[in-house]
């Protein structure tokens, strides 16, 4: 009896305390909706300005509430690494002068609204550019009456963001540094701050923003009095350590060029006018034992290409063939650095069938890739133009009037389809450069030169990234000289 | 009990307290007596307590040089001139008499701590293929007595001793394949004189303290050391250059 007593009193004592937790929890707070609030930064996360000019942001602020008693707080910072954070302004509205140095920075914008005391933050990647600088935009070499002189046309057809003004900026080279260029226009590289421009007669770098010549040709020697004459300079590769002059090549630590190349072998070479970077080896092809040669990162040291890849193709090491034109691009591969390595497009002349044409194609990693017979493309024997895609195999080539297409197999690397890309040169007009917008590769710059009318013409064509076919005329700038080089200067 | 725990206890502690009462050597070069230390000038290449030099890496038409000792006295500053004195150790020079220069009275001025002491050393038939040695050692007299000798981290800074030798011939440069550097090792490889002299023909740089691996100079050395060899090897396809060990002279190829 005593047992079962002890049993009951368990039972409701533990029954008690299990019920007493099914206890509504009442809280001590209290639900509220939160108005919506947001920033809106569509189209306008990116802005860039002059130094010491007036930056203007008007955001669009979604509030349900009272607009009257927001607050905000304008600061702007250092995008990368240390620095202090600056208060620009308490207005609604950003309107004013950044006196911060050329560079990157962060805009943020913080709304309160103080009710229910939320925040809302907004964050804008602002440029500021030096003063008087010219902004993004596509660089053309140009030849008046010979002289040569720099325009850059920008425009957001081609450039994405906001302020991209659609401007032409005429004679940068004469009006920033009133010097007059003489020769043929060759290249126009980008290297990081500045921009090389290779002519017949001269190398040299120029600021990127503020187009002021930095150096001339013997400047780009570690020791000037190492520099050789000018030869038909012909070639600045994109990495900077190598350049074309003649036959030659010279070669140094990426910032100055120390010595022409050196064939270990004694063979000797004689350089086609086309260099290939890689990321850390690039390469050149030889014209006088028809053969690739590899050169190391900052040796003088001319090598045989080992990776021979695929030698039923053809044998890099001896291909019996002269480059007449030559170019980069697909496939990129992925070095051990990780690096982006583009391959070598050519197209060749048979040392013997010298009527014979060929497009063959080499990767630093992979060894040949292609090897096509084009003898049979349309007037592929007076093609003078020659640009690679960067996303699929194909490339375009021109005689002056008309730009074709050579779109390659890749996977058996020995046949190819050819055909009109989609331009052809209106009237009197003869092609004179043909560049694609790399790297979104969906657009095709095109110069002409009219003799009748001196004028030359800028096309900027629609290109199918993955074809190669030009579907549209987008835009026609005009009034140029002589184009005879052209460029992409993206800030 | 208790009491004899604390009269133990009493003992180790005094001991241990005693200890502190050890008597203090003091070193002896501070007992008043005024001493003298002599060091080189970094600039001309000196290291602690002596310094190679080499004419090798300059024009032949230079035929001495002007090398500097530094003298310091150790105690206080005095309100007048005091001469000190400065000999030749023979035991352990080789330097010929009409291979060097030097003053024979030495002072150090009143009110200061410290002297110049020059010594010319010159260029001789001897050094094109040997080297000079001269050794001076601080001799006491009644103003000073030698100075102690002085290290940082084991390494001589200055002292009673001051150790000269120079040649004609080419020396290795510290910079070749000491630490942290080994500059010119990554890039040469192995030390020679021929590949050194190779360096001075090729490109004129003498000094290499500041070259540092993967940067211009460094580059550029070894490209302007790859065309000249190969511009040799080439106008001499049958004797490919060797050095003064007989061995070919080759660089590393990257």
């Amino acid at each position: 009896m005593k047992k079962t007593t002890c049993y009951i009193c368990f039972l409701l004592l533990a029954g008690t305390i299990l019920f007493s937790r099914c206890k509504k929890d009442n809280g001590n707070y209290n639900y509220i909706e939160l108005p919506a609030f947001s920033i809106d930064t569509t189209g306008v996360g990116r802005v860039s300005v002059e130094q010491n000019a007036t930056l203007a942001l008007a955001p669009k602020i979604t509030f349900e509430g009272d607009h009257s008693t927001l607050s905000f707080l304008w600061r702007i910072y250092l995008a990368s690494g240390r620095g202090v954070i600056d208060t620009l302004s308490t207005a609604d509205k950003l309107e004013e002068i950044i006196a911060n140095a050329p560079g990157s920075y962060f805009i943020e914008l913080q709304v309160k609204e103080p009710k229910n005391g939320i925040t809302a933050l907004a964050v804008y990647n602002l440029t500021v550019q030096e003063q008087d600088a010219v902004p993004s935009g596509w660089l053309v070499f140009e030849n008046k009456d010979g002289i040569l002189d720099l325009s850059l046309v920008s425009s957001n057809t081609f450039i994405s963001g906001s302020n991209v003004p659609e401007l032409v900026y005429r004679d940068l080279l004469y009006t920033r540094n009133l010097e007059n260029l003489s020769g043929t226009a060759r290249q126009i590289q980008r290297k990081n701050s500045e921009i090389i421009l290779l002519t017949t007669d001269d190398m040299l770098a120029v600021g990127a923003s503020n187009f002021k010549i930095n150096r001339h040709f013997n400047q780009f020697f570690f020791n000037a009095s190492d520099a050789p004459f000018v030869k038909d300079a012909k070639s600045y590769i994109n990495n900077g350590k190598a350049f074309v002059n003649g036959t030659d090549v010279y070669r140094g630590s990426g910032n100055f060029f120390n010595s022409k190349i050196i064939s270990l072998d004694s063979k000797g070479y004689e350089a086609a006018p086309y260099l290939i970077a890689g990321s850390y080896n690039d390469f050149f092809y030889d014209q006088l034992n028809g053969r690739y040669i590899l050169m190391s990162e900052g040796s003088i040291v001319g090598r045989p290409f080992t990776k021979k890849g695929d030698l039923s193709l053809f044998n890099p090491e001896n291909t019996g063939r002269k480059m007449l034109l030559g170019g980069q691009g697909y496939p990129i591969v992925s070095d051990y650095y990780e690096e982006l390595v583009l391959s070598s497009w050519g197209i060749f002349t048979d040392k013997v069938e010298t009527d014979r044409r060929y497009l063959m194609i080499l990767n630093e990693d992979n060894g040949a890739l292609a090897n096509v017979d084009v003898s049979s493309a349309p007037n592929i024997r007076e093609a003078d133009l020659f640009s690679v895609g960067n996303l699929n195999s194909f490339a375009l080539y021109s005689d002056g009037q008309t730009i074709r297409k050579i779109q390659v197999d890749m996977v058996k690397g020995t046949t190819a389809i050819f055909g009109d890309a989609g331009f052809i040169s209106p009237g009197q007009e003869v092609i004179t450069a043909m560049e694609i917008y790399k790297p979104s590769n969906q657009f095709l710059f095109v110069a002409t030169w009219n003799e009748l009318t001196k004028e030359g013409k800028l096309y900027l064509i629609r290109m199918n990234e993955v074809s190669g076919d030009l579907t549209e005329i987008v835009k026609v700038w005009t009034g140029f000289g002589k184009i005879e080089a052209m460029g992409s200067k993206i800030n | 009990m208790y009491r004899c725990k604390l009269i133990i206890s009493s003992f180790f502690l005094s001991l241990f307290i005693f200890f502190g009462c050890k008597k203090n050597e003091q070193d002896p070069f501070f007992n008043g007596a005024t001493a003298l230390s002599i060091s080189g000038d970094a600039k001309q290449g000196a290291v602690g307590d002596s310094l190679i030099f080499s004419f090798g890496v300059l024009n032949s038409d230079v035929t001495d040089t002007l090398i500097k000792l530094h003298v310091r006295a150790i105690g206080a500053p005095v309100d007048k001139d005091r001469q000190f004195v400065l000999s030749v150790n023979p035991q352990l020079s080789d330097a010929q008499s009409d291979e060097y220069e030097i003053e024979k009275n030495f002072i150090i001025p009143a009110n200061s701590l410290s002297a110049i002491v020059p010594i010319r050393i010159k260029r001789s038939a001897r050094t094109e293929s040997a080297s000079a040695t001269l050794v001076m050692d601080v001799s006491v007299n009644e103003n000073f007595i030698p100075g102690p000798k002085l290290e940082i981290v084991g390494q001589p800074t200055s002292g009673p001793r001051f150790t000269l030798r120079w040649t004609s011939q080419l020396t290795k440069p510290a910079a070749w394949d000491d630490f942290p550097y080994a500059a010119l090792y990554f890039c040469l490889g192995e030390y020679s004189k021929t590949k050194h002299q190779i360096i001075i023909d090729a490109t004129g740089i003498t000094t290499y303290d500041d070259v540092m691996a993967v940067s211009d100079r460094w580059y550029y050395i070894y490209n302007k050391c790859l065309e000249w060899l190969n511009t040799y090897n080439q106008a001499h396809p049958d004797a490919p250059l060797r050095d003064e060990n007989g061995d070919i002279v080759e660089f590393p190829i990257f």
